[in-house]
């Protein structure tokens, strides 16, 4: 499972490679209880700070996706992600409320909005083919 | 002119040779240590630029090796060997100037031209890559463990038939000086050998952890290749290795059964001669980061590797702080390098003195 970093991008590299994860997750290519690299050996394949894998390892461990181990290391939640709770919803609406006035802004009706969603909720469900 | 000068010349034409043809091995994505996108590899100028460091060492090196053949047969031996020492240095660090020269021009032509722009720069990493099989066990060097376990038992088996006085060899030049039989002279040779095994076996541990380089241009061929790699020098160090501690094992049955030292050279020659030319196969076949196995590929061409350019000083030397990796490929020759801003691969230079101390205090 390949993850990809942008180092141009406005969105910090922990924040990125988070989000390359958690993809991961979603799209079954790390399955429960799967081991995940150590941060000196993740930090030092991508040449990064071992800080800034740590911040985004342990963001991860907090939100319940990953549990890190004194012994195990770093493992890919076995139990899985925990569900959405109501505070869950709060936290996604509030980080769609932008999203969405900016689409409404910029002409995007519901119709189309929905479609977007749609495709990329499929892509994540199927999993990548390619991989 | 005694055999040993002519073998050491015919090694070195072959280090001349692996030394000119250094940019045909390197990886497709690097012209004189400066990163280019893999698709302009094949550029005429850069071809041609290939071509002229090639011819030039080349003639370099003919020149040079001439010369220790016209030297050999005026110098005595042990001049000789002092000659030989420093004609190899002198071809290194020409090469090196020369290097220096096509570097530069890479660099202007690199700033002049701007590759970087049309294409988003990023890191592609695979998450499960140090759970594949990256180099063959450790436990294989216990085929030399029991070779220098097998000197050690026989050394000592065989104590009481070591003649009283041992040769002791003062470098290359085949005069042979002799000393009292002891304990201490008779370790000599297996202490060597433990040496030479604990350097063996920490290369295959760098080769397994060192920096995973897989290109973005394509992920998946980029991986297998650098895999192929990893593994093909891991296996070649394991059987280089059982090759080194027989080669001193039999030195050390010299001592023991003189007579055998008429086959003393005959057996260095054909040791060295297979490492060498085995070496020589593998990087041909292999190339840096496995550039040279043919897979099929797959080339995104949008995208390009993150620039680090500026991280290799002399487009050699790797120097990057925030980088945490210590152990990295190569940019212009096979094999790995250190990342010089990490404290730990200056305490391994020192390490590696110590240990070229070690003989020259104590003998």
């Amino acid at each position: 499972m390949y993850i990809q970093l942008d180092f141009e991008s406005d969105i910090p590299i922990y924040e990125q490679l988070k989000d390359e994860i958690i993809m991961g997750i979603a799209k079954k290519q790390l399955l429960p209880g799967e081991r995940l690299p150590s941060v000196r050996a993740l930090a030092g394949d991508i040449g990064i700070n071992l800080h800034t894998v740590n911040k985004a390892y342990q963001q991860l461990k907090q939100e319940g996706f990953l549990l890190i181990h004194r012994q195990r290391g770093v493992v890919v939640n076995p139990e899985g992600t925990p569900k959405a709770d109501e505070k869950y919803e709060k936290k996604l609406t509030a980080l769609l409320r932008p999203q969405i006035a900016e689409s409404f802004c910029r002409g995007i009706n519901k119709e189309k909005f929905w479609e977007i969603c749609e495709t990329v909720y499929e892509e994540i469900k199927e999993g990548d083919i390619n991989e | 002119m005694n055999s040993q000068i002519i073998f050491l010349n015919t090694l070195f034409i072959l280090i001349c040779f692996i030394f000119s043809l250094t940019p045909y091995l390197t990886r497709k994505t690097e012209n004189f240590g400066v990163s280019i996108p893999e698709s302009l590899y094949e550029r005429n100028d850069f071809k041609g630029m290939r071509k002229k460091y090639a011819s030039s060492l080349l003639i370099i090196g003919i020149f040079l090796g001439g010369g220790l053949f016209v030297l050999a047969s005026i110098l005595n031996e042990n001049t000789m060997i002092i000659m030989y020492t420093i004609i190899i240095f002198v071809y290194i660090l020409l090469g090196f100037l020369i290097y220096l020269l096509f570097y530069k021009q890479m660099k202007k032509i690199k700033n002049a031209e701007n590759w970087q722009e049309k294409r988003k720069q990023s890191v592609i990493v695979d998450m499960k890559f140090r759970q594949e099989k990256i180099t063959y066990s450790q436990w294989w060097f216990l085929i030399s463990a029991m070779i220098i376990i097998a000197t050690l038992v026989i050394t000592f088996l065989y104590y009481d038939r070591i003649p009283a006085q041992i040769p002791m060899h003062t470098g290359f030049s085949g005069n042979v000086s002799y000393e009292e039989k002891s304990i201490v002279n008779l370790l000599l040779l297996p202490g060597t050998q433990v040496l030479s095994l604990i350097m063996f076996i920490f290369i295959n541990f760098i080769i397994k952890n060192a920096k995973q380089q897989v290109s973005v241009e394509n992920p998946e061929t980029s991986k297998l290749q650098n895999l192929i790699f990893r593994r093909r020098w891991s296996a070649f160090l394991i059987w280089t290795a059982a090759l080194t501690q027989s080669l001193l094992l039999f030195s050390q049955l010299t001592l023991i059964f003189p007579s055998l030292s008429t086959y003393e050279n005959l057996v260095i020659y054909v040791f060295t001669s297979i490492i060498i030319v085995g070496t020589l196969i593998l990087a041909f076949t292999t190339g840096q980061g496995g550039s040279r196995v043919k897979l099929e590929k797959q080339s995104d061409t949008e995208v390009i590797d993150r620039d680090d350019d500026r991280y290799w000083k002399l487009g050699q030397f790797y120097v990057n702080r925030n980088d945490p990796a210590i152990f990295i490929e190569k940019r212009f020759g096979i094999g790995w390098t250190n990342n010089w801003a990490h404290p730990l691969s200056w305490g391994l230079v020192l390490v590696l003195i110590i240990i070229i101390m070690i003989p020259i205090i104590l003998f």
